[in-house]
């Protein structure tokens, strides 16, 4: 949390100063009337493959969603917390199962139609029918009747998310879930215009009087593969003071062709990766205008803790304090990310960093040679270190990797990259195959422990397929699952903190980052470290 | 002649469906799935839904029939990946794209080739055929994404004249660069058969007759030997013209034209196989039309070739 606020203390900074050199603009806020105003953004142009709120996987054009989109809440940028968005305000029975929502009075959509309750029971139900195809459908689930309904065992109507008039919006929970306001918040539980995808069909996405939404802005033209432009939405119900217009440039490789387009002046922000790091660090201009953001997500080494010789926990013990995730990131990666604390991202309830084993090649060599390994001899040939060679990145860990356990605990390990898609078909069959290591990650989707500790760690979970397997854990995260009082549940997602980072069932490379160059009229561009999307209202064009 | 057509249109039935069968099963036996796992896996559940509902799990056998009976019908299919558009939307919003593209690199080929390569033959072994011949092995030996990548350095960074990348028609500034980057190979390739072709052509009989009933040089050239010696020059300019449309990939990528190449090439990393499909089926139908056209041609401008 405090680097957090060191962060956010860093970029008010940084924005005030920007506001001083350029246009006088009072206070950092919205320029002199009459001025129209646009921020251009980049974005991966395979990223944005659906616009469908209730399609979406949350990767894929996420950013423009949630700038067209409200739902009833949503997780607010600076403080993480669960603010009033369409619904004016909402309780909970005590029993935590029934959740009422009220909304604000007078909502309207983009095109000037009252928006009700009934919207949004349309859009959940929709969402989670199977035939809609969504990707991120589970998010409804722990609705009464939303996991029969998802699976096809259950129907519409048999999904407890009722609007019980224009204004009231009444959910009952299968069982008590304290986590359940974040997901009230994703993308999936947005409220969805029926008459148009009726209409329309899977194409309501694609033109400006088809894609009616309700958030800050209001799409006015897609061109796939090219750009998309959004202006502001007169019928929202809040105030935006963002710029007018926002334009995203999409590219193909958005990483190189950004900077270039970034250094043309055609857009106002690009994404650094690699080498371009380096070189924005030392480059005259280019150095005042790098920015560096944390998200909160970890990249980790994935181990088989029943496959020998992961099997024997010293193994893993050693392997991970052989680790060096300083040199990793500092190094290897020339500081694109965030050292490596402990398996789960910094941050997240129940994430100590007390609780990590740490970096420490004496002891590494101890536990090693305790388990029968001293100095690396008997230790088995053919071990394999998978990844997907499809960045340099990966090849540059498993390289670095492979290195340093040799050097320190004289092992060797087999490299053995392989194609994206190819990769992606193996990981999924681990989960009955035998493995050794593989680099994979996660970055929260919400900030709470359930969508860490529970839903990838716990046995049943297993993720990752780690085959790892430990009661005590399960127990505890179960515990946390259910637990209302928020202090008692952070002590038992630390326990069970304690427990995975001692058991090691997987080696954290580095903590999730992102670097920017922001020209520096921009301000109030910051990037939330939950899903780090760029929410147009917050940011000044002062230009 | 139109029995040889009718024959020739026939005979692409089963080119393409070979073509599609073969394509249909290496993507097929290719691993990996068409979803989304760029950042992180996606859930169990979630992926099982997704296979079920574009009928991933049904057998190799009914998956195939079925594909083609839609084919047949003009149904292409959805695209995988992008869930509101059909294959037939996004061939039909990108191939025109790389349509003009191409047409426009192969004016340009045209231009500067054929006087490149017919000056560097009248001047043959003078510094102009030198100069010519470092042009036109240059272009021969750049691949087109190292000379997209350097126009954007040195005419959207260095001079900045034009955009860095983009597509609004051909009547935008943004259409300058990627069409200079695609025509060069060709420009050099026509240059170079121009050039050779010209040679030949200058040393025949009937050029000396010319000269000797006196015409000057420049006629005797024009009149004379370019009409001979462009033959064989339009032969490879068609089919150079398949190439130029279906081969921009690497251009379309880097600078950002959404064309079908770019397409293709994602089709292909991101396993959308209707896409791939479709895709590879307007691939082939094109090749063989346009071999079919530059064939016609041969007997149309070459009167010793004639067909049954």
């Amino acid at each position: 949390m405090k680097r957090v606020i060191a962060l956010l203390v860093a970029s008010l900074v940084v924005g005030a100063a920007c506001g001083q050199t350029t246009t006088p603009a009072p206070g950092g806020s919205a320029p002199a009337a009459g001025k129209k105003t646009t921020l251009r953004l980049p974005e991966a142009a395979k990223i944005v493959n659906t616009m469908d709120p209730g399609v979406s996987s949350g990767g894929a054009g996420l950013e423009q969603i949630q700038n067209m989109f409200e739902g009833l809440v949503y997780v607010d940028q600076v403080t993480g917390e669960i603010k009033p968005g369409q619904a004016e305000k909402w309780s909970v029975s005590p029993d935590g199962i029934t959740y009422t929502f009220n909304l604000r009075a007078n909502l309207k959509w983009s095109d000037g139609q009252p928006l009700t309750a009934k919207d949004f029971e349309y859009a959940w139900k929709r969402a989670t029918d199977p035939a809609t195809k969504s990707r991120y459908a589970q998010a409804l689930w722990p609705v009464k009747g939303g996991e029969a309904f998802g699976t096809g065992k259950g129907s519409a109507e048999g999904m407890m998310a009722k609007a019980t008039d224009d204004r009231t919006f009444v959910v009952t929970l299968e069982r008590s879930t304290p986590f359940f306001m974040h997901l009230v918040a994703t993308w999936t539980a947005y409220p969805i215009r029926r008459d148009t995808i009726e209409k329309n069909g899977d194409k309501w996405t694609l033109t400006k009087d088809t894609y009616i939404s309700n958030g800050h802005y209001r799409l006015v033209e897609w061109k796939p593969e090219q750009s998309m432009t959004v202006e502001k939405n007169p019928n929202y119900w809040g105030e935006n003071n963002g710029p007018d217009t926002i334009v995203w440039t999409l590219f193909d490789d958005v990483a190189t062709k950004s900077v270039i387009a970034y250094e043309a002046g055609e857009i106002d922000r690009a994404v650094l990766v690699g080498a371009d790091i380096t070189r924005a660090k030392s480059d005259a201009v280019l150095s005042k205008e790098v920015k560096k953001f944390e998200r909160q997500g970890s990249q980790w080494i994935v181990l088989d803790a029943t496959n020998p010789p992961l099997d024997n926990l010293k193994v893993r013990q050693a392997l991970s304090l052989a680790t060096d995730g300083k040199r990793l990131n500092e190094v290897v990666l020339k500081d694109a990310y965030f050292n490596a604390v402990s398996i789960v991202a910094p941050g997240m309830p129940g994430q100590k960093k007390e609780n990590a084993l740490g970096y420490d090649v004496a002891k590494a060599k101890q536990l090693l040679s305790d388990a029968g390994y001293p100095d690396g001899k008997g230790w088995p040939a053919n071990v394999k270190f998978t990844f997907a060679s499809d960045g340099a990145e990966f090849k540059a860990i498993a390289e670095a990797v492979q290195g340093m356990w040799k050097s320190a605990l004289g092992i060797d390990i087999v490299l053995d990259p392989m194609e994206a898609k190819a990769f992606d078909n193996w990981r999924t069959t681990r989960k009955a195959q035998p493995f050794h290591f593989y680099v994979s990650g996660w970055g929260s989707d919400y900030e709470d422990p359930n969508n860490w500790y529970n839903m990838l760690f716990h046995s049943k979970a297993d993720f990752y397929y780690t085959h790892w397997k430990n009661t005590e854990f399960d127990t505890l995260v179960d515990n946390g699952l259910k637990e209302n009082d928020q202090a008692k549940r952070k002590a038992l997602y630390e326990s069970a903190d304690k427990i995975i980072n001692t058991e090691t069932p997987l080696i954290t490379v580095y903590h999730w980052a992102r670097f920017d160059l922001i020209k520096p009229y921009i301000s109030g561009l910051g990037h939330y470290r939950v899903l780090g999307r760029v929410q147009g209202y917050l940011v000044r064009v002062n230009k | 002649m139109t029995t040889y057509i009718l024959r020739r249109v026939l005979l692409m039935i089963p080119t393409l469906l070979v073509v599609f069968t073969l394509t249909f099963l290496i993507v097929h036996a290719t691993p990996g799935g068409p979803w989304d796992e760029s950042e992180k896996p996606l859930p169990e559940a979630v992926k099982a839904n997704l296979s079920r509902q574009y009928h991933l799990d049904d057998p190799l056998y009914k998956q195939y029939v079925d594909y083609l009976v839609n084919a047949l019908q003009g149904d292409f299919g959805p695209s995988y990946r992008f869930v509101e558009r059909s294959v037939s939307d996004i061939v039909g919003a990108t191939f025109p794209v790389s349509a003009q593209l191409g047409v426009l690199a192969m004016l340009f080929a045209l231009v500067v080739g054929i006087p490149l390569g017919a000056l560097a033959a009248v001047k043959r072994n003078t510094w102009i055929d030198f100069v010519a011949s470092l042009i036109t092995v240059t272009g021969i030996a750049s691949p087109p994404f190292v000379r997209i990548s350097l126009l954007i350095v040195i005419f959207s960074l260095a001079l900045p004249w034009l955009p860095s990348g983009g597509w609004e028609g051909i009547w935008d500034s943004r259409v300058i660069l990627p069409t200079i980057a695609l025509g060069m190979g060709p420009a050099a390739l026509l240059a170079r058969y121009t050039r050779s072709s010209l040679l030949e052509t200058l040393a025949q009989d009937y050029m000396r007759t010319a000269r000797a009933k006196g015409l000057s040089e420049r006629v005797a050239v024009t009149r004379h030997a370019m009409k001979n010696a462009l033959i064989p020059v339009v032969t490879v300019a068609g089919v150079t013209l398949a190439n130029v449309i279906t081969g921009a990939f690497f251009i379309e990528r880097i600078y950002g034209v959404p064309g079908i190449g770019r397409m293709f090439v994602d089709s292909v990393t991101g396993r959308d196989y209707p896409l791939l499909l479709g895709i590879v089926l307007l691939f082939a139908l094109l090749i063989s039309v346009t071999n079919l056209l530059v064939d016609i041609s041969y007997a149309l401008i070459d009167p010793r070739i004639r067909y049954r």
